[in-house]
């Protein structure tokens, strides 16, 4: 029987979304920053709130002062860090090996908390995923890439993928992730591919031959290392306008350069990534198609960054929304009917111990 | 009025239709009412034009699409929606343009006076010792990249470090100074100072100079730096700066983390130059206190900038006031 069409809705509103944003930014202002918890919630509750399947909503549930408390505990955790290890400088590295392992089951407690508080015509989502898994898959795999000079880097994301959409559940539903490594592989292997097409043609414009633009390039920087010392604050006296000129223009180059690339690389990893993970997605007997395309989504960046420059980030809301929209439009999903999924609601709460864990679950992402 | 009502047992729902009369919310299916006080019932928070979720307090839920509806019930009987009053701010267009103002002010006033006088707290309680750590080492590492050993004679070196000893010998509140000669054909004629006390001047500053008042008159502009922590203070500011951009950005795309580069630019060179402004302040009481005529700041000033005319506009780039309005002040 052929599966019925259901293609993904986006009723955001760019006026609508940046009053909001802007009211958000104001009242985060105003009480030190404690809004921002609200401010967060507000926000991802008008992306899920307008985007719907089959004339159904999502809904995100999450309570700010559980935000509140995550971001409070991360900032304390950050001034501890700052005095003991300004203090103590050789005990950085313990640090930094607690964080090692610290880190997955923070990501692990973010993604349930975001997953927890999240439905779709009143049914929860969840994540039910086990400390060593995230460990292996999000420390140890691509830190072992390393030892491969990269070349596994695509597998260990690849792993992350399948264990994130695998651990995920809609109701007592969980979801299923088809896909093989070939196609990460295939992306990764691309995406650097066109990465040193580009090097190679911006180069090759800049005349190897003639050494004149290494010299160039040499002569500014020594000037870069002297302006930055000059613009240290104790010193006398900067040449600023007279020597930086020349830096700051081959600087400014470079830089508009690596933010073309950053903005390829990812617009084209993602699309294909994005597309692949959805295109052999299932849950129970649905499943789900994605068709992004690559320079729509580029033309999409770029556009959004040179507004946002132009109006001083004025545009930002617009820019997220816009982003959001194009993708959410080439997203469809198939079934037969989506009305006999059954919540998990009544058995979790028996689940023992719930306050503590209710305690737990913070959200560590700003 | 239309709604669907959910059992919140599985996914699939009810379309029903609802009425809010005599502080009650009736739910008319197919076969029967239902009732519930609206005292027992909760309603979200209106958002956009997100459909609106009535919970029913026994596991059901109702979702109703049209907001002004239940609004209008909520109102008549005075019940709370929620942020309703964000709502309020966040759907009239007319308070967006005060928004913007408010949001734009306040930080502004914050990074302007707020962060400044903190940094100044902060870094004027930290004990000395601690203080002179920060930047430890910079004077090796510069010394490797771009400071040569200093081709000055050693009569002149000793002839300046006495003139340096008289004029420092009054100042109080200062750890130990010492001054340090360097040859540096890349940084040009220049002087900066360490937090922990050292001086540190090139060659070709000395060289430029007519007299040694000259070069005093710089080395209590250093002085300046060194009693005032302005070092300590740039990185608590500028570490502020940081923090308050990635606020502001932070729940933006990736990209704009990029943008704030300019800004922040622009604002640490502005605190740059209120530091240099506080260390001329200073130099001009030293040469005061010690009988140095007050041009001799200028003169020295006038021949590094070459007569090179600076407009107000590059003024905001650089880390430095331009170079005219700094020896304005040093007129006897």
């Amino acid at each position: 029987m052929q599966k019925q069409a259901h293609p993904i809705q986006f009723t955001g509103n760019g006026w609508e979304y940046f009053k909001i944003y802007f009211v958000n930014i104001m009242l985060s202002i105003l009480t030190l920053g404690i809004y921002s918890a609200w401010a967060k919630v507000r926000n991802k509750r008008y992306f899920y709130g307008h985007t719907s399947v089959a004339g159904n909503s999502f809904d995100y549930h999450a309570n700010p002062i559980q935000i509140l408390k995550g971001r409070v505990l991360v900032v304390a955790l950050l001034v501890i860090y700052q005095v003991v290890v300004g203090f103590t400088p050789l005990i950085a590295p313990v640090f930094s090996l607690i964080l090692l392992f610290a880190v997955p089951y923070f990501i692990m407690r973010a993604i349930k908390f975001n997953m927890q508080y999240s439905s779709h015509r009143h049914i929860r989502f969840n994540f039910i995923a086990e400390y060593p898994y995230i460990f292996f898959f999000y420390i140890i795999l691509p830190i072992s890439s390393i030892f491969t000079l990269g070349l596994s880097y695509p597998y260990a994301i690849y792993k992350q993928k399948q264990y994130l959409s695998n651990m995920s559940k809609y109701g007592d539903s969980y979801f299923r992730f088809n896909g093989t490594s070939g196609e990460f592989f295939l992306t990764y292997f691309l995406a650097t591919f066109l990465m040193i097409v580009l090097y190679a043609l911006i180069l090759s414009s800049f005349n190897l031959v003639d050494a004149q633009f290494f010299k160039d390039f040499a002569e500014a920087f020594q000037k870069g290392i002297k302006a930055s010392l000059e613009n240290n604050t104790t010193t006398l006296y900067a040449d600023d306008t007279k020597t930086n000129s020349q830096f700051i223009m081959i600087l400014g180059g470079i830089y508009a350069f690596f933010i073309f690339n950053i903005l390829l690389f990812s617009a084209f990893v993602n699309t294909r990534l994005t597309n692949y993970l959805f295109n052999n997605l299932e849950l129970a007997d649905i499943h789900f198609s994605s068709h992004i395309s690559f320079f729509h989504l580029l033309w999409i960046y770029i556009s959004n960054l040179v507004l946002i420059v132009l109006t001083m980030g004025l545009f930002i809301p617009w820019a997220k929304l816009r982003a959001v929209s194009y993708k959410l439009s080439c997203m469809s999903l198939f079934s037969n009917e989506l009305d006999s999924f059954i919540s998990q609601e009544s058995v979790k709460a028996n689940v023992l111990g719930e306050e503590f864990s209710d305690f737990l679950d913070i959200d560590i992402g700003f | 009025m239309k709604a669907k009502l959910f059992d919140k047992q599985s996914s699939g729902f009810d379309r029903v239709e609802i009425e809010i009369k005599e502080g009650a919310l009736h739910i008319k299916t197919a076969e029967h009412v239902s009732t519930y006080l609206l005292s027992e019932i909760t309603f979200s928070s209106r958002l956009g034009n997100m459909p609106r979720s009535i919970y029913l307090g026994d596991g059901k839920v109702c979702e109703c699409e049209d907001n002004d509806f239940i609004d209008k019930a909520l109102k008549e009987f005075k019940i709370d929606g929620g942020s309703g009053f964000i709502h309020h701010l966040e759907s009239n267009s007319i308070y967006i343009l005060p928004a913007l103002f408010i949001t734009i002010s306040v930080i502004f006033l914050f990074l302007k006076f707020v962060v400044p006088y903190s940094a100044e707290k902060i870094a004027s309680s930290i004990p000395q010792n601690i203080a002179s750590q920060v930047g430890q080492g910079s004077l090796e590492a510069l010394d490797k990249i771009i400071l040569k050993p200093t081709k000055l004679s050693k009569e002149k070196q000793e002839e300046l470090r006495s003139d340096f000893k008289k004029m420092t010998q009054s100042l109080q509140d200062l750890p130990p100074l010492a001054l340090h000669f360097r040859f540096s054909e890349e940084i040009g004629p220049n002087a900066f100072a360490l937090p922990d006390g050292s001086i540190i001047i090139t060659d070709q500053l000395v060289l430029l100079s007519k007299n040694n008042n000259e070069l005093l008159s710089i080395f209590a502009h250093e002085i300046g730096h060194i009693k005032n922590r302005h070092a300590i203070r740039m990185v608590l500011q500028n570490s502020a700066v940081l923090v308050i951009i990635a606020t502001l950005t932070g729940d933006a795309t990736t990209a704009s983390s990029v943008l704030s580069a300019l800004p922040t630019m622009l604002i640490e060179s502005s605190f740059s130059r209120e530091l240099e402004n506080e260390a001329d302040a200073y130099a001009l009481f030293v040469m005061k206190k010690n009988n140095i005529s007050l041009h001799h700041f200028a003169d020295i000033m006038t021949r590094l900038s070459d007569g090179y005319e600076e407009s107000k506009t590059q003024e905001y780039f650089s880390s430095h006031p331009i170079t005219s309005s700094r020896i304005s002040k040093f007129k006897d």
